[in-house]
């Protein structure tokens, strides 16, 4: 959000660095070294600045005694204003004087005399171009005048920001070209689109012939042709059962969309790999389930789900066998995915063989769908897995006994709440509710007078009521004994609204 | 007293270097880190078929909560746009926040509500509630609505939360409008993830001036008209785009936008709910959620995914927007302040050593130390002959990055979701990233400081948010 700042942190920085160097009077002054047998009015001539200007810059007065060694300063300005005349006197001076600066004009004026003192402020060329120049140079002669003498750092905020420039640029013409691209291929697709649509219908309600014709064989060539027919293909297969599917299973055979769905399932790209998988399971392109099997405990949870949905498509026999494997991962969302998946074959398989299984995802899994499935014959597995160690698993297994909702396993429900969390106490007087077994009459009126959790009162008492007559009894009877706290859940309770 | 200033600028000179280094490799960092997120979240969403399971009886129930206060002018259609989420197990609890206006005659009137007898548990402290009304016609029988004494947002999430009776809540602004697949696509990466507990999800939220409206959608997709608007058209794309699926990446978010996201209700419970004394609650739950599962040694997730599922209204005048941005700068620096424990301390993994300082160097600080180096400049400036050649050089440097990191925003967006169909929408976006540093910024810079005051003189208002609604835009359509 605020990376603009950064502008002003550069702003700044950039004037801390002048004003350093100012402070140093570097940037602003030279410094002039005094050899042996010079005065002040030799310097002074020599750069053509007043002797009174020199000793100001310096802090002394005319009874002071400059030294050979020293380093006087003289003001850059006036050098640039007078450097012809130093050039002129350069030339013929015997006399070298050791001036301190790297700019372009000064270079034009001394060879090595002159030498950087600037600290810090060294890449710039301090002087006026137009002082010393000769004649007028060309924008591109002043930029590679000004890079061939820039240090490392200009030269690399130099070379950003022609990146960025550049980028910007590409940038636009990316987002140019992407925008023409689409629309090209929109135009092509919404040509052929609703032809494609025309054929599909007809080839599912009137008579044809067993061939597909060649014109169309080869527009399918063109991939933005393929993927439109095959879209079109599929979405209309996704709705229908029986015949109907299966000539659309055939149509996709003969057009030779097979090989191509085969490719994408063999392709590198994961992505593409799943779009693959998808299209052999819903064409029921069993012979290709061999290669889908290596990617059923895939690492990429993508390309795993669609590898185990595929699976279930194609082998309606065993639709779960991948399940066996101890290493499967499944997720919440792939079992979703998988309930789809069922639907679709229409089969629902014992899932007996996973509740024992060691592999917390399995099991989950299994204790989950023996409850949406109500698999009775499985309840006795279930209520054994009411004594694992795993949270989790207790969870599931409470709500697949209710959702069962046989009263059988009520008493072992009931034990299990004495020493559960808040959750899981929550599951099991939800399903102990399903069950609406009387029994659970004593267990729903001590929860609801002795637990201190508000919800599960709640629950208990909704618990109650659920229980006809008997139970509704009872909560009267709680009722009017009650105090206010109680009085009100049990209304909350009796609320059919809520 | 001339070393002592040369050893000053000395300092000044290095830090402020080193802080913008700093800043711009965390904006290359995180827009690298943001880009193969984005790849691999589009690749792995391309296929997902979700109106199969958009149906499912067996996703996860989820509770939508929309605080609501003087929002009479628009209640009636925000609820329906709520009401009209395709998702299987879902229920409506709108709070009314003790309204002065006729918002909660409107709700009953038009809902056909009635009081029930709701036994309120105060799991959370909360403001008394006045009373629990449900519809009398089975088609509005997902609709609850709680009427309160007016506690503030947070307080009324919290009420949301006590009578909650899902899984997950999704916390979200009243007045805006969401994706009919919202909470599925929110609730997908919290089933997805076996290894963690995904306690969090966030989603993109967008701006939904001039865009037409029809029974409680977006039907139609434009750029704002305003200008204020369409800066923060290009300020959301590029931080939710490019911040915060980096920081997802890096489970390091600090941030769910208040306007929408979904939360473990279990989680939030345990941590105390919505903190009722800050106007940065959003921030300071997913703080101090992401603490309570550290220091209980809990693995958990927070996920930012990057569908556009939220559209909201942007302040559209200055005045509003200085508004906002002032309780947003106090919102930070009250979570930043509370939990200064997280500072640089390894015990907290991602958020003690990446997420709490970023917050604090770049958010927090970056407009005070930029209003320094203003003022550093202007002082400066009348004490010798600046560089100019060298000043534009990085004037340019600085100006380029900025507008390059917000074209890069943009072809995410052209890349991924395209919302902005006309080709025209998107060069005005890159015209206003050309603007932007210019004008939006310093105008930000200067909320951020007012906000700055206002904390340190204990202002703890919210601030008067103005906005249109979508009534008016409703008939424009017409």
């Amino acid at each position: 959000m605020k990376h603009s700042v950064c502008i002003f942190f550069f702003v700044t920085l950039l004037f801390l660095q002048s004003y350093l160097t100012y402070g140093q009077e570097s940037s602003v002054f030279i410094h002039h070294v005094v050899k042996s047998d010079e005065n002040v009015s030799q310097i002074s001539k020599f750069y053509n600045v007043p002797e009174d200007s020199i000793r100001s810059w310096n802090s002394f007065d005319s009874n002071f005694r400059i030294l050979p060694g020293m380093k006087l300063k003289i003001r850059k300005q006036l050098i640039a204003s007078n450097q012809l005349f130093i050039k002129d006197k350069l030339a013929s001076d015997t006399n070298p004087v050791v001036l301190s600066d790297k700019s372009d004009s000064l270079k034009n004026v001394q060879s090595s005399d002159f030498k950087v003192s600037a600290s810090g402020n060294d890449y710039l060329p301090l002087l006026s171009e137009s002082v010393v120049a000769d004649n007028k140079q060309s924008f591109y002669e002043i930029f590679l005048h000004f890079y061939s003498k820039a240090n490392y750092l200009i030269k690399t905020i130099l070379f950003l920001n022609l990146f960025f420039l550049a980028s910007v640029i590409s940038m636009l013409i990316v987002i140019l070209n992407r925008r023409l691209k689409d629309s090209y291929i929109d135009f092509r697709r919404s040509k052929c689109q609703d032809r494609y649509r025309d054929f599909i219908t007809d080839w599912l309600y009137e008579e044809h012939t067993s061939f597909v014709p060649e014109s169309l064989l080869l527009e399918l060539r063109d991939w933005v042709n393929r993927d439109v027919f095959t879209s079109e293909l599929l979405s209309l297969h996704a709705n229908l059962t029986g015949d109907s599917a299966d000539k659309l299973v055939e149509l996709f055979q003969l057009a030779g969309l097979k090989k191509y769905s085969i490719r994408k399932a063999s392709h590198s790209s994961w992505n593409v790999k799943a779009k693959g998988f998808r299209e052999l399971a819903q064409m029921k392109i069993k012979e290709e389930s061999k290669l889908i099997s290596k990617y059923l405990n895939s690492g990429n949870e993508v390309l795993r789900i669609e590898a185990q949905m595929a699976w279930i498509q194609l082998n309606p026999n065993d639709p779960l066998s991948f399940c066996d494997d101890p290493e499967v991962n499944l997720t919440e969302w792939g079992l979703l995915n998988s309930l789809v998946a069922l639907k679709k074959i229409d089969a629902v398989p014992d899932f007996r063989r996973w509740l024992s299984s060691s592999n917390k995802s399995v099991a989950l899994f299994a204790l989950k769908m023996s409850g949406v499935f109500k698999q009775f014959d499985n309840i006795d597995l279930v209520t054994h897995r009411l004594d694992d160690i795993d949270l989790d698993i207790r969870h599931e297994a409470i709500c697949a006994l209710g959702k069962m909702a046989v009263p059988s396993p009520g008493n072992g429900l009931r034990q299990l709440f004495l020493t559960e969390g808040s959750e899981n106490k929550t599951e099991i007087i939800r399903s102990l509710i399903m069950m609406s077994d009387s029994s659970n009459i004593p267990f729903f009126e001590e929860v609801l007078l002795t637990e201190t959790e508000i919800s599960l009162r709640i629950l208990s008492a909704r618990g109650l009521v659920s229980l006809d007559s008997v139970g509704e009894d009872r909560v009267n009877s709680l009722y009017k004994e009650g105090d206010p706290v109680l009085k009100t859940i049990i209304i909350h309770a009796k609320d059919e609204r809520i | 007293m001339y070393e002592l200033i040369k050893i000053l600028n000395f300092l000044i000179e290095n830090g402020i270097f080193v802080y913008a280094i700093a800043i711009f490799i965390s904006y290359i960092v995180m827009a690298i880190l943001s880009g193969t997120e984005m790849i691999r979240y589009m690749r792995k969403n391309s296929f997902v078929d979700y109106s199969a399971i958009i149906s499912s009886p067996y996703a996860p129930p989820v509770t939508i909560l929309a605080p609501a206060y003087n929002e009479g002018n628009t209640i009636v259609e925000n609820i329906r746009s709520l009401l009209s989420i395709h998702y299987s197990d879902f229920e409506v609890i709108v709070i009314n926040d003790g309204s002065k206006d006729d918002s909660l005659e409107k709700i009953i009137a038009h809902y056909q509500l009635e009081k029930v007898d709701f036994m309120v548990n105060y799991v959370i402290p909360t403001k008394p509630v006045r009373g629990v009304y449900k519809s009398t016609n089975k088609a509005y029988s997902k609709l609850l609505v709680i009427d309160k004494e007016n506690g503030g947002k947070a307080d009324s999430l919290n009420a949301g939360i006590n009578i909650s009776s899902k899984k997950y809540f999704a916390g979200i602004d009243v007045d805006c409008i969401l994706e009919e697949d919202a909470i599925l696509k929110m609730i997908k990466p919290i089933l997805e993830d076996s290894q963690n507990r995904v306690i969090a999800t966030g989603g993109v939220i967008r701006i939904a001036n001039s865009c037409k409206v029809k029974d409680g959608k977006i039907v139609e997709i434009n750029l704002p008209k305003n200008l204020i608007a369409r800066f923060q058209v290009l300020e959301y794309t590029r931080a939710f785009l490019m911040g915060r699926m980096a920081w997802s990446r890096l489970n390091g978010l600090l941030l769910i936008s208040g306007a929408f996201g979904v939360f473990d209700r279990e989680i939030v419970v345990k941590a105390g709910g919505y903190d009722r004394n800050t106007v940065g609650e959003d921030m300071e739950l997913i703080v101090r959620m992401r603490r309570y599962m550290i220091e209980n040694e809990l693995k958990y997730k927070i996920v930012y995914i990057p569908d556009p599922l939220c559209w909201t209204e942007v302040p559209d005048k200055v005045r509003v927007l200085s508004r906002q941005r002032n309780r947003w700068t106090r919102g930070t620096m009250e979570t930043l302040f509370k939990h200064m424990t997280l500072f640089l301390n390894p015990k907290y993994g991602n958020l003690g050593m990446l997420g709490h300082p970023y917050w604090f160097f770049f958010e927090w600080l970056a407009p005070i130390i930029e209003t320094i180096g203003i003022f550093y400049f202007i002082l400066v400036l009348g004490m010798g002959n600046p560089d100019w050649p060298f000043f534009f050089l990085l004037l340019g440097f600085t100006y380029l990055f900025a507008v390059t990191y917000s074209a890069w925003a943009i072809i995410f967006e052209e890349f991924t979701f395209a919302r902005y169909r006309r080709k025209r929408d998107v060069f005005r976006l890159l015209v206003i990233s050309l603007l932007e540093p210019l004008f939006y910024h310093p105008l930000n810079v200067w909320f951020a400081l007012r906000g700055n005051y206002d904390y340190l003189i204990g202002n703890i208002s919210w601030g008067k948010m103005e906005k249109k609604g979508f009534t008016d835009k409703k008939k424009i359509t017409k």
